[in-house]
């Protein structure tokens, strides 16, 4: 068999349209802390149209209209909001045991989004272009040289740093969160603990 | 950005305001999530 019947084999056995594209909910999906998730890729959203703003119209205009200014808050903003709910739904994930009954890779796939995330963060913060980016350029420099990584990822190239921004890591992010909503849908939401006193309670 | 932020040092911890703030926030949102009652509506079907 060849690489597409294979594919399609296995999309037909796993994936189910009515998994993927759910109208219920189970029953325990009844509380806010499940919306953290959400609110993390509706920010990312706002993040991806913001930023393909400010790609396309550069460091001058975001510096110097009023518009500019506006759209490279909201980017900034986002990222705040991005790492404020995925926190949140770290948490939940955690304390809830998120990676049990087989979901151990949505929960893996959940953590490279959060350290991908964190050096798409910080590309992003180097290539403000103002005296807050120099800085941290500097200051990053040296982190990377101490891991061995300076020659080929210097916080000092502008260019480079810029392209790992608006390219590389994002849309990196984009497949991994893509994965993670797919295995969520796939695997489902994972059941409560059972209360104390209830069957399967170790 | 352009402001030094206080700091708060507390033994060898130490963190300025506004991620303080941030933190703070945090677990109050979480709290809040976690206590405040998820309006009801109509369920089709229960727990699979």
């Amino acid at each position: 068999m060849n690489l597409t019947g294979a594919l399609r084999q296995r999309l037909q056995r796993d994936v189910d349209i009515e998994d993927l594209l759910p109208d219920e909910l189970p029953a325990y999906v009844h509380s806010y802390v499940y919306l953290f998730g959400i609110a993390t890729v509706a920010s990312l959203v706002i993040l991806i149209a913001s930023g393909i703003w400010l790609a396309a119209a550069g460091p001058t205009w975001w510096h110097s209209s009023g518009l500019g200014h506006f759209i490279n808050s909201v980017h900034f903003w986002c990222v705040q909001a991005f790492f404020f709910f995925m926190v949140l739904h770290l948490w939940t994930a955690f304390f809830q045991g998120a990676w049990r009954d087989g979901r151990g890779a949505t929960w893996a796939v959940g953590v490279l989004c959060f350290l991908v995330g964190i050096g798409t963060a910080f590309t992003g913060y180097i290539s403000q272009q103002n005296f807050d980016a120099q800085w941290i350029a500097v200051q990053g420099k040296d982190a990377m040289n101490a891991i061995g990584v300076g020659a080929f990822f210097n916080v000092l190239n502008f260019g480079q740093m810029y392209g790992f921004h608006i390219v590389i890591l994002p849309v990196i992010v984009s497949m991994l969160v893509g994965l993670h909503l797919l295995l969520i849908r796939l695997h489902g939401v994972v059941r409560p603990y059972p209360a104390a006193g209830e069957e399967g309670t170790p | 950005m352009e402001h030094v932020p206080q700091y708060i040092q507390w033994w060898f911890l130490q963190i300025s305001v506004p991620n303080l703030i941030v933190i703070v926030l945090m677990l109050v949102v979480f709290a809040a999530a976690l206590l405040l009652p998820y309006p009801r509506r109509r369920t089709k079907r229960g727990a699979p």
